[in-house]
Parts: C-alpha cells; structure tokens; sequence
C-alpha cells in the first residue's frame, strides 16, 4: 500500500513538473498582456510616440518618473528601421526588443557614434545590399543586424529636474523612425529595369 | 471505481502543483540568472539568446520593458536588510554605495506597479545628481511618511512597496563583474 501511495506521488509530481514547463514556455506565445500586445494595439508602426506620464493607460509599465519615454513600433515587411534623433545633452538610452520583449540592441548616449541616435536595424540580407550600396546615411549610423519579423524601440531621456520637460520633449519630438529599404536612396547601384523582391511595397 | 477516482486526484494534484509552482516562480523569483546582494535582486540582460525563460515569462506577465545591458541595470527590493517585507506604515534607512554608474535613480513603488504617491513637500523618487553625500562618497536616505532632514524619500498611505534602484550605464552587467558588489543596505526603523 505504502509503495502505492508513492507511486501516485511521483505520478502528481512529474506531471505537476510537466504543467510547469509547459506553462513557463508558453507564456511568451500565447500572453496578450506584454508590451509588445499593448504597443501593437495603440500604435501605428514606424511613427515615433511620445508615452506620457504613469496613468493606468501607459503603454509601458515599470516607468522611471526620471526619464521621458517613447516608443516606436516597426515590421518586418515594411523594411527596415531607420531611426534617428537630434543632439540633446541629457542622458540618454534606447533597446530594441523584440515580440517577446527579448532585448536584440541597445545603446545610450555615451556608447553612440557622436553621442546621437542614428540606427539602423537590417536582416542579413538587406546588410549586403547595404553593404553594395554604401549609401551616405549609413556612414554615421549604428547598423544592427538582425532577422527579427516585427518589434519595437523603446527610447529613453533623462529628466533631472522640471527645466528639462521641455527639452526631453523637443528632443522627442525630433526623433524620426522610418521605413529603411538600402536600395532605394542610393543612385542607381543595379539596372534601371531590375526589381528586387524586396522593392515592393505593400499597402496598408 | 476506486482507481478512477485515484488516477482523477492525482491529475488534479498535478495540474494544481504545476500551476501553482508556475505562478509563484513568475510571482516571487527573479529568474535563474538573478544577481541577488542582500535585498537586492537584478535581471541582468546579457544577450537575446541568454535570457532564461523564467524572466522572459516574467516580463510578458508584467508587460515590462527589461533595461538593455548597454542602458543600465535595475534592482529591486522587496524586502529590508532582515528579510522583512517592505512596508510604508515603516520608517527605513536606506544608506551605502552603489556600483560604478552615470547615474541612478531610486523609486518607490506600490505592488500594482504604480510609483507611491509621495507626501506632501517631498517626491517618492530621488535621482543621484541631487543627493547629498558623505566626504566618502556614500549617502544616507531616509524612507518615512513624515519630513526628514538629508535625503528623503517621501511616501504616503499604507501597505506593502518595493524599491527599484536602476543603475544606467554602468559597469555591472554581467555576474563577472560583480566579484565585490556594493549595494545599500534597507535598515528598518520606527513603524507606526
């Protein structure tokens, strides 16, 4: 009897074991609380949003009163991400993230070149035809590779004191985040009847 | 009969337990790659692919945003220096070193995840360009309802908190360099 009663133990518990693993992975796929859902419900991609305050409607939890927020949404199918910001003397910092919410990059004001935003966010192949193109903007930009479908860029300004609102909010107002395609800026690298596959544009 | 009976409860046993163990690890664990010194517990985000799937559960459930290894590094306390849940019925004595950073800022905030509405003439965060400090470059924060000379942390209104303290561009971020951490202690005083 008594081995019985073990036997039934061990089943709960590798089965208890099981319930836990499964649930502790499949949150990621199936949550529909994370940033990303709530980004992706309130704004549009490839425009830059400012994020104020800490209401109950914030996009981002875990707030720092300290710091000015914004973020900007980008996919895959549009392009890449081109993202880039005016001088500020503030601290500042901006991850890139991805569905999940698994940091792919980051950077602050420090460890950027001149102490700007300027980045750009390409899969593999668009690298190449970045790296045949050679175009002027990607000279000063931090080129991030990565093979991300969709995500989001969550950049942060340091707010000292009140004096600094206005400034955070100019700074963030300036920021840019567009579609990025190497190809197309740069003066005709291929034949003027050649279409690559990435050129298309979709709608909507 | 009987074994029917048998094999219901210990699937339900099962579920309960794998659920259950599966909340309280997103609840109260801060992951298997945390950096725990005394009160203080951190995430640090080495890189996409190191990322253990506990924090990554745990920040789809929150809906936050982790700081990148580059920004900074973020630790929370929701507890004193003796292990006792933090509580703003308490006065606390927040006082040390932190780590090599730019700058760092600590808040107070509830358990919903909103920063503590500060009292009255004082603010319920302070940011490390305006403490006053020691010749040796430590400080002293006091953490009370009520005014307090030096540094003060303001709160108002009841029940439990926790403290973030984030580090931004600092040299800790990854457990190698973290052979002989400083962080501050969170020494209770008076509760009323």
């Amino acid at each position: 009897m008594r081995w019985r009663i073990a036997y039934y133990v061990l089943c709960a518990l590798i089965l208890a074991a099981i319930v836990h693993i499964s649930i502790i992975l499949l949150i990621p796929a199936y949550g529909t609380q994370d940033a990303y859902a709530i980004i992706s419900r309130n704004t549009k991609p490839f425009a830059f949003h400012q994020i104020s305050g800490t209401g109950t409607d914030a996009l981002l939890s875990d707030i720092d009163p300290f710091f000015a927020y914004g973020v900007c949404r980008f996919e895959r199918a549009r392009g890449g991400l081109f993202m880039k910001g005016p001088k500020i003397d503030s601290f500042w910092s901006a991850t890139v993230l991805d569905e999940d919410g698994t940091v792919i990059y980051s950077l602050n004001s420090r460890t950027a070149i001149d102490g700007r935003l300027d980045i750009i966010l390409l899969d593999p192949v668009d690298i190449l035809r970045l790296r045949e193109a050679q175009p002027i903007e990607a000279e000063s930009a931090i080129v991030i590779e990565s093979e991300v479908k969709a995500g989001f860029v969550v950049l942060r300004v340091l707010m000292p004191d009140e004096s600094w609102n206005e400034r955070a909010r100019n700074f963030m107002q300036e920021v840019s985040c567009d579609p990025y395609r190497p190809g197309e800026t740069a003066p005709d690298a291929n034949g003027p009847d050649e279409t690559t596959p990435g050129q298309k544009t979709p709608s909507g | 009969m009987r074994s029917s009976i048998i094999i219901l409860i210990v699937a339900l046993a099962g579920l309960l337990g794998g659920a259950s163990s599966a909340w309280y690890a997103i609840q109260r664990s801060q992951g298997l790659g945390a950096i725990t010194i005394g009160p203080w517990t951190a995430t640090p985000y080495a890189s996409a692919g190191e990322v253990d799937p506990y924090t990554i559960a745990k920040s789809v459930v929150e809906g936050s945003v982790p700081l990148g290894a580059t920004e900074g590094l973020a630790f929370n306390a929701i507890s004193d220096s003796e292990g006792r849940d933090l509580s703003l019925s308490c006065d606390y004595e927040i006082s040390g070193n932190t780590p090599t950073a730019k700058l760092w800022t600590l808040v107070a905030y509830r358990a919903s995840g909103e920063p503590v509405k500060p009292a009255p003439g004082g603010a319920s965060a302070l940011y490390s360009g305006a403490i006053v400090r020691f010749s040796d470059g430590s400080y002293r924060i006091s953490l009370s309802r009520h005014a307090k000379p030096g540094n003060w942390l303001a709160v108002s209104g009841g029940g439990a908190f926790r403290l973030t303290l984030r580090l931004y561009d600092t040299s800790v971020s990854g457990s190698s360099q973290l052979d002989a951490p400083q962080m501050p202690a969170i020494i209770r005083g008076a509760c009323r």
